[in-house]
């Protein structure tokens, strides 16, 4: 992310300009995946919008700690970009004196779920679920995730093994406006992180170090690489049981 | 964050997709991968602690962008 994302225009300039940056290590956070390790001298790889939602989490916060934007997993620059400025027309929201708490809550719904529906066809594009995350998904959620749109379109090939088409599946960047959007204005210390990144496999690794510049995998250089992170728990549903994906309350 | 941040920050958005970005390498190796971070470390601040970067924000007039992350920014991530 830092290197191909964060440290790239327009994102770069962005954080200069426009936030106050810091980071928080979830390493022993009970909701953090688990990754291989990667020095300043890693290899790097770009990757979809949402790849690695557990292992990496980019809250957009107001000075007094209110979320108003949460990415989960890795985002293009220019994607992060774009939701930055979105983030700042919460803010003018939030920080009207004329709206009501219900009406900033009800714009806030609403306007996260109209953004997602106006993302250009390059940032949706660039948002499809990693498929070993779509199969994790549809075997392990099938009945309840918000990324399955029409469970009738995956369905078994002759073997058994699961298949799909490109409808089965909502993209990472409609759900997280979903997501968030059933969240309204929320106090970034009563953010249930686990639920909001809850979708696909605890373990996210390209073997980027291992990786040669044709893409190819050295496999036996992938043996006995470093990680971080640690056993991931489920998320659980501990907060108000409002809709959180795939921890929502029946 | 100030309205006339706010109408600066919307004009990036007229970066977006560029050829530049939709053709950018997939794959990076160690040493640029290394640059990029020295760059990115150097030139943005990272606070560890989230109550000083809300205070700087409200003195500031800017948003807070905080990054949950395995590791850290400066080192094995």
């Amino acid at each position: 992310m830092r290197a191909v994302s964060l440290s790239q225009e327009p994102a770069l300039s962005a954080l200069k300009q426009y936030f106050v940056c810091g980071t928080k290590d979830i390493t022993d956070e009970p909701y953090a995946g688990e990754s291989g390790s990667h020095g300043n001298f890693g290899n790097a790889l770009v990757t979809t919008n949402g790849a690695g939602p557990h292992n990496l989490q980019l809250f957009m916060l107001t000075p007094d700690g209110v979320v108003l934007n949460c990415l989960p997993g890795y985002w293009a620059p220019q994607d992060l970009v774009y939701e930055m400025a979105f983030a700042e027309q919460l803010n003018q929201v939030w920080n009207n004196k004329q709206y009501s708490t219900a009406q900033k809550n009800y714009m806030f719904r609403t306007m996260h779920l109209a953004h997602a529906k106006a993302h250009p066809k390059e940032m949706t594009n660039r948002s499809h679920l990693q498929g070993f995350d779509a199969l994790y998904e549809a075997e392990n959620h099938l009945a309840t995730s918000d990324f399955i749109r029409d469970k009738t379109l995956i369905t078994k090939n002759a073997e058994g093994h699961l298949k799909w088409t490109p409808n089965a599946f909502r993209t990472t960047d409609e759900v997280m406006h979903m997501r968030l959007a059933s969240h309204p204005f929320e106090r970034y210390d009563k953010f249930n992180v686990a639920a909001f990144s809850d979708y696909g496999k605890q373990h996210y690794d390209k073997s980027e170090d291992a990786m040669r510049e044709d893409g190819h995998i050295d496999h036996e250089k992938t043996v006995g690489q470093p990680t971080l992170g640690k056993a991931h728990k489920p998320a659980e549903v501990n907060d108000d049981g409002k809709y959180w994906g795939n921890t929502f309350r029946k | 964050m100030k309205a006339k941040s706010a109408i600066t920050l919307a004009a990036l958005l007229g970066l977006l997709f560029t050829p530049a970005q939709s053709r950018a390498p997939a794959y990076l190796n160690g040493q640029t991968a290394h640059d990029r971070i020295t760059a990115l470390t150097s030139q943005v601040h990272w606070n560890t602690s989230l109550g000083q970067a809300e205070q700087q924000a409200r003195e500031q007039g800017k948003l807070v962008l905080w990054v949950h992350m395995l590791g850290n920014i400066s080192g094995a991530t």
